[in-house]
């Protein structure tokens, strides 16, 4: 049953998949109406426009479903590793082992939003202390201690030194409520200084060889305590294919954000986006259903650029989006606002960088790790979100503030200044986004219709002068 | 001969004071009513609103939390002379921390002399650098106090201690008793670095630290051996990891607990000291 692309809102979407089963649509075990995940109470769904390709649906039931899949590798006697903060290097390590499975519990950050603050976790995360000045990760603290949103992890793992401090702050909180946590390091990334050895990393910036062994010897570390927990060691053959499994995934993505940025009129939308960012970074608990899912969603849209067809008007404005937003929903306002969204540093940038297949293992996940633009200076990261911005030929940019994030509080400024220095007349916005950000809608979207207003305005002129 | 203002007791301080370049603490003000930043803490902000003072000062600082490093990088941006060097201080602790904190002493002896310091003997014995809290012992509720580094004026809060009725008898404010570098006085001494390495990186227990334990097992005998009675916890806004750590000292030692959250006030508002004034009657 082929189907113009557009966004479709709940309802349809089960009424549509309805129709496609009858057609003979062969799902995934996990596969199944996007309506279900609202009845159990993910109840943002609701309030959400999706993408009407089957390979879309498969998206959101992979990721809508992960609870699950923990749970069922649980049964099936596979030891789980829960990661925290690195977003995209620790995996690399825990997949590399067959019994194990490795997921983040920060992804609990995006649950309050998803079922619009029934599950409480914000709740839970007050009465430990930790309040809404904190970033809403606190969310994490609150299903760690009501043990209903991902099954407790058998090693929890923590990056500290350059993360920001309130990660560090709860992951403290979460080690006194009795998890016991193995801290490994990222050090403050800097430039090397004169006749320095120094690594250019996969994200494209430089660092100092003794930064990077310093994360390679808890990367060591880690390995130690992963082989323990699968009952044996850790090969570098076992490390070489997990990472070159990631680095397939990591294509994937790389790619449709690549025909995303390119296509006129936009093939798919910045919600699905979003989730296909997300992706790379743990592969959901399942590297292989990872990869089929994007391969999935590749071939759609390619057979969508090829007929020309796509989810937004042709003269939706191109923006490059800073920061991952708590509410989802955002995500289809700034397309209700008259934007496309051509490219984002949702905070895992790293985790779409190729790994370095040519060294050592543990080198390459080190230099993923250092190479987080996170874990360098807002200098450091506005240089590269500007070279992004020139790259995918983005008209405007939004950055999106964190609510309570100890980098939020004066790195928008930065980023700000370089982009203006860079790109003189370049609209730039920046707003807050909470969990649930019904209430401020209405700010938000005056914000960025001005910005897509100046940005339409420019490309008129530019066009009237050619 | 240029200054070197420091700011960090995990900074090795005497390692610094060898290269023979005068030293002296970099006290930041509160800015009274004109903060800017929603979200940055008052020794940040105060670190960027105070840049303009230090011309012809170099400046050291211990990238110890999130928005000391993003306000370091800020001043360093803002700045077109090289003199701002942010030491990372790990915040974890083993053979490969100790390697990697060694390394950013030779980075920093690197620079001091770029800046006119002379590279000092190994073979030097430190001469340890007393700049911490006298500690005061007098009459009154013994208390404990803990937190970061206190803004200027602050200080304060000890007189207002003392005034209602109470005697710090263990000082875990930053540049108390607490961040007082342990020199060993058994252990044999091998070279100047290692020296000073031992008595800060490895014996100041700190916020930071993950895991964390060394803090509370300070704390913790400070408790036992003193008699203290009370707990007073000093924080400033938007400072994540001390607010936290506090409530889990608190909850560790069992103690009744005051915490004060500053803000950017240029010295103790009436709220604030008629809080330690009813906590210390309450204790007494």
């Amino acid at each position: 049953m082929m189907a113009l692309p557009e966004k479709i809102d709940l309802e349809t979407w089960d009424a549509r998949h309805a129709g496609l089963r009858r057609a003979g649509l062969t799902e995934p075990w996990y596969g199944g109406p996007l309506g279900r995940h609202a009845a159990d109470g993910d109840e943002r769904l609701r309030a959400l426009r999706f993408d009407n390709a089957p390979a879309s649906l498969r998206l959101w039931n992979l990721v809508l479903t992960e609870e699950d899949r923990l749970q069922e590798h649980r049964d099936q006697g596979k030891r789980l590793v829960g990661a925290m903060k690195d977003l995209g290097a620790v995996p690399l390590l825990a997949f590399a082992a067959p019994e194990l499975v490795c997921f983040y519990p920060d992804g609990a950050w995006w649950t309050p939003c998803i079922m619009e603050c029934t599950d409480g976790l914000l709740n839970v995360a007050d009465r430990l202390g930790i309040d809404d000045t904190f970033c809403p990760v606190r969310a994490m603290l609150g299903a760690f201690e009501t043990q209903r949103h991902f099954p407790i992890p058998d090693l929890l793992t923590c990056s500290t030194g350059t993360a920001c401090d309130d990660f560090t702050a709860i992951a403290r909180a979460l080690e006194r409520l009795g998890h016991p946590i193995l801290w490994w390091e990222i050090p403050h990334r800097r430039t090397p200084g004169p006749g320095e050895e120094s690594v250019t990393l996969p994200t494209g910036f430089t660092a100092p060889r003794a930064q990077l062994t310093f994360v390679k010897a808890g990367l060591e570390r880690l390995c130690a305590a992963f082989g323990e927990l699968a009952g044996h060691p850790i090969t570098t053959g076992g490390l070489h294919r997990s990472i070159l499994t990631a680095n397939r995934v990591r294509a994937l993505a790389e790619e449709l954000w690549r025909l995303v940025a390119c296509a006129t009129p936009c093939p798919l939308p910045a919600l699905e986006m979003l989730l296909v960012d997300v992706l790379p970074v743990h592969f959901c608990s399942d590297p292989a259903e990872t990869q089929a899912t994007l391969q999935e969603l590749v071939a759609e849209v390619r057979r969508r650029v090829a007929a020309g067809a796509g989810v937004l008007a042709p003269d939706a404005v191109g923006v490059y989006w800073v920061n991952p937003v708590a509410d989802l929903r955002v995500m289809n306002l700034v397309e209700e606002c008259g934007a496309r969204i051509v490219g984002a540093d949702f905070m895992f940038a790293h985790a779409r960088a190729e790994v370095p297949v040519d060294i050592e293992p543990l080198e390459a996940v080190a230099q993923i790790a250092l190479g987080d633009p996170m874990a360098g200076t807002a200098q450091d990261r506005a240089r590269r979100i500007g070279r992004e911005i020139a790259r995918c030929r983005a008209e405007g940019l939004v950055v999106s503030r964190i609510p309570g994030a100890s980098h939020c509080a004066s790195e928008g400024g930065v980023i700000r200044d370089e982009i203006a220095r860079r790109f003189p007349h370049l609209p730039v916005t920046e707003i807050e986004v909470p969990p649930v950000a019904d209430a401020c809608f209405p700010t938000l979207r005056t914000r960025i219709e001005a910005m897509v207003e100046i940005a339409r305005e420019r490309r008129n002129h530019a066009l009237r002068r050619h | 001969m240029t200054t070197v203002l420091y700011r960090g007791p995990q900074l090795p301080l005497e390692w610094m004071a060898a290269h023979g370049l005068p030293l002296a603490p970099l006290l930041l003000h509160p800015g009274g009513g004109a903060t800017g930043h929603a979200g940055m803490c008052p020794p940040a902000e105060a670190l960027l609103r105070e840049a303009g003072a230090f011309d012809g000062a170099l400046v050291v600082l211990a990238g110890a939390c999130d928005q000391i490093r993003r306000a370091a990088a800020n001043v360093a941006a803002g700045s077109s002379r090289d003199t701002l060097f942010l030491f990372h201080v790990p915040a974890t602790r083993g053979p490969a921390a100790t390697r990697f904190y060694r390394d950013e002493c030779l980075r920093l002896s690197r620079f001091l002399v770029r800046w006119g310091g002379t590279v000092p003997a190994l073979d030097t014995v430190p001469a340890p650098l007393t700049d911490t809290r006298t500690p005061r012992h007098g009459p009154g509720v013994p208390i404990a106090v803990v937190g970061g580094p206190l803004l200027a004026g602050h200080e304060e809060l000890y007189a207002a201690i003392e005034r209602f009725g109470g005697a710090v008898a263990a000082d875990g404010i930053e540049g108390g008793e607490r961040t007082r570098p342990r020199f060993p006085t058994d252990a044999p001494f091998r070279d100047l670095l290692d020296a000073v390495i031992a008595a800060r990186f490895d014996a100041i227990p700190d916020v930071f630290h993950r895991p964390n334990d060394a803090l509370c097992d300070w704390l913790s005998e400070c408790v036992t051996e003193r008699g203290i009675r009370g707990l007073l916890c000093v924080s400033y806004t938007w400072c994540d990891l001390w607010r936290v750590e506090q409530r889990h000292l608190a909850a560790a030692v069992e103690l009744p607990a005051l915490f004060l959250e500053l803000d950017g006030e240029t010295c103790l508002s009436v709220r604030t000291i008629t809080r330690i004034e009813a906590f210390l009657e309450s204790i007494s």
